[in-house]
């Protein structure tokens, strides 16, 4: 019985990706901030893409359209269907600000590391061990309930890798694997807000 | 009388039917809802839904607000001082029951 409890107080937050948006923003987020940084690096030495403010502004303008496009849209989409919930203690923004951060930060990193190329492990390596990552981070913060979430978690451990291998410019080959990443948490989210819309169609009296 | 016994005749009535408990359940881990929300996640139908979050407000446990989102009516639901102060007492009378 206390387990059962335990499953009803939790529910609310298993809730919140319901829809998949948040799996879609943050693949949308994190392929935007990958194509970013390689823009920065690839840009011309003459470009405004080359110029280290232009990607602080734009890496922020980024994260601040993903926190009110989200907003926006589970007003418009999940609310008028399955219902609003407002969480305490603003846990689910803090969670939603965390991962935008660490996105940036990652980006930022990146940016450093394709700056000192000498000192990090080769591609192979280290995408595989972003990838054991960001695999851990699917499966926790995903029900991992229907066969094409395991499909989605074994595409997220194997193609980023994989694409190291191919034969392109360092510069790509840094930052390809992490684009992927993030269209396939964004195809994720796809998948998953199609599947919410299919089987919640707005009621026809509206919410109550 | 043992004390299990005891324990489990000590419950808030109020809480522990079924249906009740899980409406409070879910309000107990945020900060507040709308009818839809546990229409949807309880599956309960409307009717037996509007009965017992009556109960549930008559026992001051529920403070149940009327709004509009846009020209839509909204009803929203939250848990009271009183209503966690009640299922947490709740919980752990039921965690000392199943312990013993």
């Amino acid at each position: 019985m206390a387990d059962q409890i335990n499953d009803y107080v939790k529910r609310p937050m298993r809730y919140e990706n319901i829809d998949g948006l948040g799996e879609l923003f943050f693949g949308v987020l994190w392929a935007m901030l990958m194509f970013l940084t390689l823009l920065h690096s690839t840009a011309p030495s003459s470009s405004a893409w080359r110029c280290n403010t232009t990607f602080f502004v734009s890496a922020v303008a980024l994260a601040v359209a993903y926190l009110y496009g989200y907003k926006a849209l589970k007003k418009r989409i999940t609310y008028p269907r399955t219902g609003y919930v407002k969480y305490r203690s603003n846990r689910i923004t803090i969670r939603i600000s965390i991962a935008g951060l660490t996105a940036v930060a990652v980006a930022i990193a990146a940016v450093f590391l394709l700056r000192h190329p000498a000192s990090y492990p080769p591609n192979m390596v280290k995408m595989a061990l972003a990838s054991a990552g960001w695999g851990l981070f699917y499966a926790f913060t995903t029900r991992m309930d229907s066969v094409w979430r395991w499909v989605v978690l074994l595409a997220l451990l194997v193609i980023p890798p994989s694409v190291t291998t191919l034969p392109m410019g360092p510069l790509w080959s840094d930052t390809l694997p992490f684009v992927l990443q993030g269209l396939i948490f964004a195809i994720s989210g796809l998948i998953a807000l199609a599947l919410y819309l299919r089987q919640h169609p707005v009621p026809e009296c509206g919410a109550e | 009388m043992n004390e299990q016994a005891r324990s489990i005749s000590m419950l808030d009535r109020v809480i522990h039917e079924p249906g009740r408990l899980m409406i409070v359940a879910m309000l107990s881990g945020i900060e507040e809802a709308d009818f839809l929300f546990l229409l949807h996640e309880t599956g309960l139908n409307k009717g037996t839904l509007s009965s017992h979050l009556a109960r549930l407000e008559e026992a001051g446990y529920v403070e149940i607000t009327k709004a509009y989102r846009g020209k839509v009516p909204q009803t929203l639901l939250k848990l009271t001082r009183a209503g966690r102060k009640a299922f947490d007492q709740y919980r752990k009378m039921v965690h000392q029951a199943v312990a013993r």
